[in-house]
């Protein structure tokens, strides 16, 4: 029990944080300025961020395994590399939020606590190792996000696409259940590796397998805005308050990519998806280029920064879904390369360029009026100087010109693709450079707004904080500091992805826990894995049945 | 008494969906919406038990408890959403809202 709680100790300091916020600011006069919560929210990611460093650093050391609660969550390289990136961009969005969000006239602590919240819901989604606890982890973060959508409760914009985002939402998560409960019927378990297990032997019907890759994968498309389930994206983007716009297009995209790969990687990969070899990369590398070619020509029409970015960031979403084609491809055709560090690597850039991009574009918010038109953007560079050059660097980077991070992570990502099947994905990868190419057109032309046009006769007013200069700077420096040390990054990223449980991953795990002095490891391992393996010898018929509900 | 088979089961829950599914689609009130959803969850609910009587094992109803759960607490967020626009508003009809209509 204690190891479980010491393993998970990056999620609880944020729940804690979340129910202290709620608990104390019930009790504080509505007079009170609430914008401490802002450092305090700020200090208890940072804290979260340090555990889960502290825990990939010193977990070996320990000799503890990475599974917690019965194996419900696993606390290894991957879900802690994720847990600190959420952390980053939740204290980035809290640093940023203060002054905004009392312009707006909504600055009160469950805004905070729900920032934890939805902080404490994408760490669970990462680390869930079974469907239960991702299911549970992808509700505690969407419903703290629909809520933040709609905070600012006087603004139309603001409720409306909170309801908009609320009803997609929800019928997402259904479709999600709706697969995974086919896939429990299939294998008969909820566990990600007993469920790889039991499809991996043969004789599972392919049509209902079909069928629950198609709903779970669809749902999680509509969370990280990949097209067919993208309509909600620039509307709530828009209607947001820019931090949690920021926190919406860094932080969920991350969680619920790394949520995807790992469910499709560790539950559906290799010999459990035999079957669907074929279509399914296909499927994946056909949506990356639809999104990614939508998203940008319906970006290059915006008049509204805001907007733009919303749509900037579906086209990313694209270039992401095409690194998973990697997780997805067939491991027995010659050729095969296991997926590097690349998605979660260009993750790491994207989330760290967007924060940059959104806390600048936070800074317009003065008044409880927003906009981000070119006339609010003309004059900020000379105006405003660090805002300015905080969102000319963020543009450079999403648009991916060479020496920043956007680019080595579309060059690692190409890598990892041209790797799968030997290079049959040649042709994804020309329109991903071709699509980069346009979208340097509208990341560029926000930064003419910003520099290159003549001063308007009224300069707009910002919002001047520290705080928020506090996150403009940390998601700078994220974004120089990667882009100096891309090595690094890559590597952290790739030891994560190695680390996801695969059913090939638990045997050199297994021959790890052989080694003597590793014995109170074993046992917890063995076990799921024997129970399921047992009751399919008792009922071999699982898949038989079902096809009979169609007659 | 004869057992009810899983095939039946399991094509009730498909129809409880698919009524869920045509309801979010087609309707215009907020709240008929909500329910809709809820329908689809509840379909959910009853595949996980047909699926779980039909292992023997009782992974599946935890899950489908488990959406119990959630699916109240999004009727929650649902219902103060909705009571959110209608102060804003005066309606809760999707087609007078302005983002919706899109």
């Amino acid at each position: 029990m204690l190891h479980d709680l010491v393993l998970t100790a990056p999620l609880l300091i944020l729940l804690f944080a979340a129910l202290f916020t709620l608990v104390v600011d019930a009790f504080l006069p509505s007079s009170a300025n609430r914008s401490f919560w802002g450092y305090f929210g700020a200090a208890a990611s940072a804290a979260s961020v340090l555990a889960a460093a502290g825990l990939w650093k010193f977990g070996g050391a320990l000799e503890m395994h990475t599974t917690a609660f019965s194996h419900q969550l696993s606390m290894g390289p991957y879900s802690l590399f994720f847990i600190a990136l959420t952390g980053i961009c939740a204290m980035v969005t809290h640093l940023s939020s203060p002054k905004y969000m009392s312009e707006h006239g909504s600055g009160w602590g469950e805004y905070y606590a729900l920032l934890h919240f939805a902080a404490f819901g994408m760490g669970a989604m990462v680390a869930a190792e079974s469907l239960l606890t991702l299911f549970v982890g992808l509700e505690i973060m969407s419903m703290a996000i629909y809520v933040l959508v709609a905070i600012k409760r006087t603004s139309q914009a603001s409720v409306e696409a909170g309801m908009k985002y609320f009803i997609m939402g929800s019928v997402a998560s259904a479709f999600l259940l709706y697969g995974m409960a086919f896939l429990y019927g299939l294998s008969g378990s909820t566990g990600y590796l007993e469920i790889s297990l039991a499809l991996a032997k043969p004789g599972v019907n392919t049509l209902w397998l079909a069928l629950a890759v198609l709903l779970t994968s669809a749902a999680f498309l509509f969370k990280v805005a990949a097209v067919p389930f993208h309509m909600w994206t620039p509307d709530a983007y828009e209607g947001a308050p820019t931090p949690i716009t920021g926190l919406m297009s860094s932080a969920v995209k991350a969680a619920g990519f790394a949520a995807l790969l790992k469910f499709l990687y560790a539950c559906l990969g290799g010999p459990a998806m035999s079957s669907l070899h074929a279509q399914v990369p296909a499927l994946f590398a056909t949506i990356a280029v639809v999104t990614m070619t939508v998203g940008n020509l319906l970006a290059l029409t915006q008049k509204s920064a805001k907007r733009t970015l919303a749509y900037s960031s579906i086209a990313h979403a694209g270039y992401l879904l095409l690194g998973c084609v990697a997780f997805v491809a067939d491991p027995n055709l010659p050729g095969y390369q296991q997926p590097t560090g690349a998605v979660p690597f260009y993750l790491v850039g994207y989330a760290f360029a967007s924060l940059a991009g959104f806390s600048a574009l936070t800074v317009l918010g003065k008044g409880g009026e927003e906009r981000t038109d070119e006339e609010q953007i003309i004059g900020l560079g000379r105006n405003y100087p660090f805002a300015g050059a905080v969102l000319a660097l963020a543009m450079i980077s999403l648009a991916g010109v060479p020496p920043t991070l956007g680019f080595f992570g579309k060059l690692q990502l190409a890598r990892d693709v041209l790797g799968v099947e030997g290079g049959k994905y040649l042709p994804y990868i020309i329109i991903l450079v071709l699509n980069s190419v346009v979208s340097a057109y509208y990341y560029l032309r926000i930064t003419v707004w910003v520099y290159m046009r003549p001063e308007p006769k009224q300069t707009p007013e910002y919002i001047r904080e520290t705080s928020l200069q506090w996150a403009m700077g940390i998601a700078a420096v994220g974004i120089l500091l990667v882009g100096i040390l891309p090595q690094r990054a890559l590597q952290l990223g790739a030891r994560g992805v190695a680390s996801i449980r695969t059913p090939a991953a638990l045997q050199s795990l297994r021959y790890e826990l052989a080694k003597p002095g590793a014995q109170p490891v074993a046992q917890p391992v063995a076990q799921p894995v024997a129970q399921p393996l047992a009751k399919a010898a008792e009922a071999p018929a699982p898949v038989e049945a079902k096809p009979a509900a169609e007659n | 008494m004869t057992a009810i088979p899983l095939a039946h089961l399991l094509i009730l829950a498909a129809a409880l969906f698919t009524l869920g599914m045509i309801g979010v689609m087609t309707r215009r009130n907020v709240l008929v919406m909500l329910m809709s959803v809820e329908i689809m969850l509840n379909a959910v609910n009853l595949t996980l038990v047909a699926f779980s009587r039909y292992h023997g094992w009782t992974e599946g109803h935890v899950l489908a408890f488990f959406i119990i759960a959630v699916a109240a607490a999004e009727a929650a967020v649902g219902l103060a959403m909705v009571l959110a626009v209608f102060r804003l508003k005066q309606t809760v009809y999707v087609d007078e809202l302005k983002l919706l209509k899109r």
